[in-house]
């Protein structure tokens, strides 16, 4: 009796420290990939994005968001991805880091889901590409694979400083 | 006759020579209830899909001597350029393997007798009948011994992760599994991959080594077929450049991978060469 009350407790204790994190859901080239919800501003139907001269290529331009200039990323671009036509699912994702608001183009957004902490898998540790460093990690959902983005280290600091000056 | 498939050639002969001089080695005991099990479970697929087999179906797994495969264990040398139909027709198979029986040759040849023991699994191979599963990528006809495999998985749905080596296919979902493909043909031979034949690559199944999570994906199951240790020119060596080369399977002149030094490669990111240019990345 003694060490099932301890199993339980121990379990219960598990649960407590198994945090649930909620992640915005978006496609690109039929992938899903998660990014935190706490990091989503708002999602936008796409809007013109007006082309920066001289900007470095993973920027597509810059939109009016309510009077602020926000930076779109060609999300594309920097996943390693081909380019793809805007259709009426495309949207744009602004996000808020510990840097600053940017937007990030994508497919479509799907839905908002709940992952527990012991739901997530580390990425496996192979290539030294620069873009293999934002994969957060990856997690099982409705059989389908969903690929966490850390958006912080979508960047270099050298590219959000650079970003910076465009705004 | 290319020059390459005459040195390869010459290099067996010479090598099979020097085994007919040895004494035969006695049948050997041993315990193949795992390796039953896992032909259990992969003979079904192989029967699935193989309905006419390439090979006549072997009896199951036993000490008998009367087990030795059906090609010549000690053939005459000049029966050695002789490779099995399914075989022949893959120049570019054959070639690829004769580079890699050059290789193991070479570097047992560089070899002044000290090196370090092979490794574990691989020693208990060297040492006793094992079953080995064939396979195909490409053309080329692989071999990997059944107790290192962790299973064989009908290709589902693949998900590429961005800022992988080119090799690394991505990950596949089997029953909250996640398991990491590796696009076999891009790793064992990219030099060879024209975009012709890289277009012409349908896998279908993946076949994932040991407890590990990677995969190799492959077109063909082809057959199992219990192996003697004298029917595989061995590395003896370190082969410094690909240590996945376990040896060659005589017979069918096709190579036998060392799970344990592929598992290691692949946890490293490397690619199939330790001095090849092929280790980039997804760029």
């Amino acid at each position: 009796m003694a060490t099932e009350n301890r199993k339980t407790k121990q379990q219960a204790e598990v649960d407590s420290n198994d945090e649930v994190l909620q992640w915005v859901t978006f496609q690109l080239e039929e992938e899903t990939y998660g990014i935190n919800v706490m990091q989503v501003q708002e999602v936008l139907r796409y809007s013109e994005i007006a082309p920066v001269p001289g900007a470095p290529d993973y920027v597509l331009g810059i939109i009016n968001l309510r009077g602020n200039v926000v930076t779109v990323i060609d999300t594309r671009l920097r996943f390693g991805l081909p380019e793809n036509e805007i259709t009426d699912n495309t949207r744009i994702v602004i996000i808020e880091s510990d840097k600053q608001v940017i937007g990030i183009l994508v497919d479509s957004v799907a839905e908002v889901v709940y992952l527990k902490k012991s739901e997530i898998d580390s990425a496996p540790n192979v290539g030294t590409e620069e873009s293999a460093r934002f994969i957060q990690g990856v997690s099982n959902r409705d059989g389908e694979l969903l690929i966490l983005v850390d958006l912080d280290k979508m960047l270099t600091d050298e590219e959000w400083d650079e970003i910076s000056r465009l705004g | 006759m290319s020059r390459s498939n005459y040195q390869s050639e010459q290099a067996m002969t010479e090598y099979l020579d020097a085994l007919l001089l040895e004494e035969e080695p006695a049948p050997v005991d041993f315990d193949d209830s795992p390796v039953r099990a896992l032909l259990e479970r992969a003979m079904p697929k192989i029967q699935t899909l193989k309905p006419e087999p390439v090979s006549e179906p072997e009896p199951a797994l036993k000490t008998e001597p009367a087990l030795t495969p059906e090609p010549e264990r000690a053939p005459e040398p000049e029966s050695v350029p002789d490779v099995p139909e399914s075989v022949a027709e893959q120049d570019f198979t054959q070639t690829e393997v004769a580079k890699a029986t050059e290789t193991a040759v070479d570097a047992d040849m560089q070899d002044d007798g000290a090196t370090p023991p092979p490794t574990d699994a691989m020693m208990e191979y060297q040492e006793n009948d094992f079953q080995a599963l064939f396979f195909k990528v490409a053309g080329l006809t692989l071999a990997v011994p059944l107790k290192s495999l962790g299973g064989i998985h009908t290709l589902g749905k693949i998900s590429p992760l961005f800022g992988k080596p080119h090799w690394f296919k991505g990950i596949m979902n089997e029953r909250g599994n996640k398991l990491q493909a590796v696009d076999t043909a891009r790793w064992v031979m990219p030099e060879k991959l024209t975009a012709e034949v890289e277009d012409g690559i349908k896998y279908e199944y993946m076949i994932t080594l040991s407890d590990s999570p990677w995969g190799l994906l492959c077109e063909e199951l082809v057959d199992s077929e219990p192996l003697q240790p004298d029917a595989i020119q061995w590395r003896n060596g370190p082969n410094q450049k690909r240590p996945w080369l376990a040896g060659v399977v005589r017979n069918r002149m096709c190579a036998l991978l060392d799970v344990n030094e592929l598992i290691k490669l692949l946890d490293k990111g490397l690619g199939h060469t330790q001095n090849g240019p092929h280790n980039e990345s997804e760029s």
